[in-house]
């Protein structure tokens, strides 16, 4: 029953490989496509066999350790704001709601901002940064649910109002820190602008088990996604909890945003608009739609990451600069061709 | 199923809506719930599936405290046609329907071959088969209420609530819906409905309630709750009241403000 979705699909698992694969064969250092091949190919178990190294060993180094674990976590970070955009908007039904809507992008800057201003840097083995960011983004979801909770319930106007100014909150403490930072201010931006310049094995062994958890979580309730689409008194009347789908869903979709936040620092666009592109490509049913934004959302994250470091090289340019440089034109051609239905309307 | 309502009262924030309201109705009966705006028809209705908690009083489904069951198992039971037509999802229709399954759908499971037979059958039912792989965003009004009434009946409920299920359709459309409704209590289903037109609602129902602010003011069947009395007082209306139209039940000619 999945209609069009099922091959649409197939489609763009296929582009996302390709895609990894060919941000795999590119960037500084020679290993090119073929060896790019051989290398992944001669440490998949069984067939090293098959393969005779003719290459330099630092070939295997930048594949393995540079490049690799760069364009998964760029994949990862791309489908765990898409997947959460996508849901996000379906659960408030509202075309402008986002993985940032709630403000936690902004308390993890202000988490990372402050560890760049005090000089924490690496304690006990732990990278203090991202630990900030992290914890502030969940301290925050907690602000706005304490805000935003009325009598036992959340209702969505209110969680939204609630994160919107949490999120103006701690983006006022950002500015004032940016002003106070003297000379640090370069890292700061560095990590307000977001980027995957520094990403290892480590970073991913770290985001792979929440954002997968996550974004199975959430794609577990598609179902219930599509009826609270219509509205949620209209969701109570065939039978779901929505409670409890909105505690569940916005719990999993906090968790991999500060999880991706944390780790890279804030990069928009892919998160708002790449739910919107897969609505236009495979229609608003969240069975169809969720795994499309995650393949949509790593596909588009990977190229831009790809753009971003090899577009001026040696300079790296902000990777949220890439990602709505690529995707705008492409969303604006869409959006021409199909606007009539491109989200419901209240009636 | 034997729905029994005892004593409720509703209130929002501090403007009560339901002052213990009593009433019964069973397997067979359409009973409709009349009175002017804001009178409590609606909130009435959505304490019956306990979208609203009533703040006292209880709502027995066949001896069952509806506020012991689960959320679930209320929708196994109870189908509701809103008044709201909802978001406008761009859905296919089919799939909207669909979602009238969800209490009988495990988790990740895809909608079975039975559940799609009883979604085509509901959209069937509401003579709408047609629209089947439409999207449900560029449905008409009218269309989409019809399509929310198939997924109210596609949750095979033995409780049909209907909040003014002939708004919004056209004349012909009108009087489809009501002889559904009234083929399908008698068929084995108990409906309650609130209605705007007193006089459709006579012609279709077994027992009318009258509510004015929340209260009951009249209670029974159709020609003895619509008597001019009732009416002045109810509407603030003189109404001319013609009986032997349709059988029993009154045809009601409103004529001026009292």
């Amino acid at each position: 029953m999945r209609g069009r979705g099922g091959p649409g699909l197939f489609l763009m698992a296929f582009l996302a490989l390709l895609t990894a694969f060919f941000s795999l064969s590119l960037g500084s250092g020679s290993p090119g496509p073929r060896e790019v091949f051989l290398i992944i190919l001669s440490k998949l178990p069984g067939l090293s066999s098959l393969v005779r190294p003719y290459w330099p060993p630092c070939y295997e180094v930048i594949v393995l350790e540079i490049r690799l674990p760069r364009v998964l976590l760029a994949a990862l970070v791309g489908m765990a704001l898409a997947c959460s955009g996508a849901c996000l908007q379906g659960l408030f039904r509202n075309p402008l709601a986002g993985p940032y809507v709630l403000g936690l992008s902004s308390a993890a800057a202000f988490g990372a901002c402050l560890s760049v201003l005090l000089g924490l840097g690496l304690y006990f083995g732990l990278f203090i940064p991202p630990l900030l960011a992290f914890i502030m983004a969940l301290a925050s979801l907690l602000l706005v649910y304490a805000i935003a909770r009325i009598h036992g319930v959340l209702p969505t106007e209110t969680l939204v109002l609630a994160g919107i100014v949490v999120g103006c909150f701690f983006s006022a403490l950002v500015s004032l820190m940016l002003c106070l930072a003297g000379l640090k201010i370069y890292e700061m931006m560095g990590w307000l602008f977001g980027s995957f310049w520094a990403a290892s094995w480590r970073d991913v062994a770290l985001a792979a088990p929440p954002i997968l958890a996550s974004a199975a979580v959430v794609m577990a309730f598609s179902w219930e996604l599509n009826a609270i689409y219509l509205g949620e008194e209209q969701a109570l009347h065939v039978g779901v909890d929505v409670e409890l789908l909105k505690r569940v869903l916005v719990a999993a979709c906090s968790l991999m945003t500060a999880v991706s936040v944390s780790l890279t620092g804030i990069i928009g666009f892919v998160g708002l608009v790449v739910p919107h592109l897969a609505r236009l490509l495979v229609g608003a049913d969240h069975r169809v739609l969720l795994p499309a934004s995650c393949l949509g959302g790593a596909m588009l994250m990977v190229l831009a990451d790809l753009v971003a470091r090899t577009a001026f090289r040696p300079v790296e340019l902000p990777v949220g600069a890439i990602t709505a440089l690529l995707g705008v034109p492409l969303f604006a051609h869409l959006l021409r061709r199909r606007k009539a239905r491109w989200f419901g309307h209240e009636a | 199923m034997r729905l029994e309502v005892l004593g409720i009262s509703f209130c929002y924030d501090s403007v009560e809506a339901l002052r213990d309201v009593s009433f019964s109705v069973r397997e067979g009966e359409v009973l409709s719930i009349v009175g002017p705006n804001g009178a409590g028809k609606t909130t009435l209705l959505k304490c019956l599936d306990r979208v609203l908690k009533p703040a006292r009083g209880t709502v027995l489904l066949d001896g069952h405290d509806l506020a012991s069951l689960s959320r679930r198992e209320i929708a196994r039971s109870v189908g509701f046609l809103p008044q709201e037509q909802g978001n406008a999802a761009p859905l296919r229709v089919l799939d909207v329907v669909l979602l009238g399954r969800t209490p009988y759908m495990r988790r990740l499971a895809s909608p079975s071959e039975r559940d799609i037979r009883a979604a085509r059958e509901a959209l069937e039912l509401v003579g709408i088969g047609h629209l089947a792989e439409r999207l449900f965003s560029e449905l008409s009004g009218g269309e989409r209420r019809k399509v929310l009434l198939a997924r109210a009946l596609a949750q095979e409920p033995e409780l049909l609530l209907l909040d003014e299920p002939t708004a919004h359709l056209d004349l012909r459309s009108q009087v489809e819906v009501l002889e559904l409704v009234r083929s399908l209590a008698d068929r084995g289903l108990a409906v309650v409905m609130a209605m705007h037109d007193v006089s459709s609602a006579a012609r279709f129902s077994d027992k009318m309630l009258m509510l004015k602010a929340g209260r009951v003011v009249a209670a029974g069947r159709p020609e003895e709750v619509l008597t001019e009395e009732v009416l002045a007082e109810v509407y603030g209306v003189r109404a001319l009241i013609i009986r032997g139209f349709w059988g029993s039940s009154p045809l009601i000619i409103p004529l001026s403000p009292v």
